[in-house]
């Protein structure tokens, strides 16, 4: 098999998982769709340095989290929120435990996010449904819900430490949820 | 209150950025194992909501358009770069001992007086490689400008491609997104690297040319239109191929290199390869320096 062909299989593999990554840390989709592209070709001219006794995501995720370090010295913070090293080891960390829920692909792996999403609280479920599926900013869900902006970033982060719970109930999600938050 | 019984949201809410664009200014150590879950959901929330296979098969599919297409698009931007290394330094190439030629040394010094003048002068590259009876042609313009300016255009697979440099910064900005960049002259390897071997013309190596020319003989082989028609000879080995003749045109007046004509041989993939480069000055105009800068 010519090597485009199994690196193309890899690609399809993490494709999602990668972006998720990115997604997490870089504001604007355009941006994390160039360092998505980046990041799968820099893995490809780096391919002979991947030790294939180990897994690709976590190798590939190193790439994506040198390039965004990257982006974010030379672009600042309007592409890519605050990360240093150290933010992005908890994050890989994170995306290490979610890799082995049940399922052959990440989108399969996000059912459970998916089930964890409709035993969501009403209005928590409300603004991350308007931010996430619709697109809507905290502003805008304020003046739709008639609450405060504060009030709207409050349910945001209280629904995703929530689905964060909700998923450690399926997963061997370790520590990371109450670290440093005695 | 103690801080400690306060919900994390409210510890540490405003050290997270995802929600809006406000700056953050420090963030607390405590809060990083806190921010990294936030992040974490906060990533898998923005791909549930855009990853419909359609959208993931493009991305797919554009990764490995651009892999495929990558050879091509470092063989262009290399024939760019070392177009501007040639011009840049060619004449001393040609003549690194000004004794080898007849009035080298004058001439020399009026390519130099010519160069220096602040205008900007085009020049075009043709790269026709024939193997197995297949014509692969690459063109592309050349404008170049005193104070390390220059511009590089050509069409390729993926769309017309830029390069340039205003004096102080190298920019590359190719017909996909993805590489767009930019690095300080000083640092123009860096851009380089980025793109791979980017002297590395694959069949016409250029630089390595130039840089062997010394090694053959040159002579003068005639005058036509104001010019003297200069001839390399004796083996030069490339890459992948083997030079065969060389052979450029040297203004009177400018002392400037008129054109180039190069032919290369050799055996590329087991099938015999024949590569000819054309170079010309096509003319002179004034464009200014604010057209060498980066257009972004």
């Amino acid at each position: 098999m010519d090597p485009r062909d199994l690196f193309e299989i890899l690609v399809r593999e993490h494709a999602d998982m990668v972006r998720a990554f990115l997604l997490a840390s870089v504001r604007d989709p355009a941006s994390a769709d160039d360092l998505f592209q980046e990041t799968f070709l820099v893995a490809w001219r780096n391919l002979h340095r991947y030790d294939r006794k180990l897994p690709f995501g976590p190798w590939v995720r190193g790439i994506a989290g040198k390039l965004m370090l990257n982006w974010r010295r030379r672009l600042g913070r309007a592409k890519v929120t605050f990360c240093e090293e150290q933010d992005l080891q908890l994050l890989d960390r994170s995306f290490e435990q979610f890799h082995t829920l049940p399922g052959d692909t990440f989108d399969e792996k996000l059912d459970v996010l998916r089930t964890c999403l409709s035993d969501l609280s009403g209005a928590q479920r409300e603004a991350i449904k308007l931010h996430y599926e619709h697109g809507l900013h905290c502003k805008e869900i304020a003046m739709r819900l008639g609450i405060g902006f504060e009030a709207v970033k409050k349910h945001l982060q209280r629904g995703r430490a929530a689905l964060f719970r909700c998923m450690q109930g399926s997963l061997p999600f370790e520590s990371m949820a109450t670290e440093g938050q005695s | 209150m103690n801080d400690d019984a306060l919900e994390p949201e409210d510890r540490f809410g405003a050290a997270d950025d995802t929600l809006d664009d406000g700056p953050v200014a420090e963030v607390p150590p405590q809060a990083r194992p806190w921010l990294a879950q936030q992040r974490f959901v906060h990533g898998l929330l923005r791909a549930l909501h855009t990853a419909d296979a359609h959208a993931r098969q493009a991305r797919v599919q554009t990764v490995m358009n651009v892999l495929n297409a990558r050879p091509s698009m470092r063989h262009r931007f290399a024939v760019a770069a070392a177009v501007f290394i040639a011009a840049a330094c060619l004449l001393y190439a040609v003549w690194p001992d000004p004794s080898r030629l007849p009035r080298a040394e004058a001439m020399v010094a009026k390519a130099i007086a010519a160069f220096e003048q602040p205008i900007d002068r085009e020049f075009e590259l043709v790269v026709d490689v024939e193997r197995a009876g297949r014509l692969t042609s690459r063109r592309m313009q050349i404008t170049l400008r005193p104070g390390r300016r220059f511009l590089v255009s050509a069409d390729g697979p993926l769309g017309k491609f830029k390069a340039g440099c205003d004096g102080e910064t190298v920019w590359f900005q190719p017909a996909v997104g993805t590489f767009r960049m930019d690095v300080p002259l000083a640092e123009a390897r860096r851009l380089t690297e980025r793109l791979g071997d980017v002297l590395d013309l694959g069949y016409l190596d250029l630089e390595t040319l130039l840089g062997r020319l010394p090694q053959t003989e040159l002579r003068c082989i005639g005058r036509e239109a104001g010019g003297i028609r200069v001839e390399a000879t004796g083996a030069v080995q490339l890459r992948h191929l083997e030079l065969r003749s060389i052979q450029m045109v040297v203004d009177d007046d400018t002392g400037l290199l008129r054109s180039i004509d190069a032919t290369a041989v050799g055996e590329g993939r087991a099938r015999e390869v024949e590569a000819k480069l054309r170079y010309r000055h096509v003319g002179d105009r004034d464009l200014g320096e604010a057209a060498y800068q980066r257009p972004w």
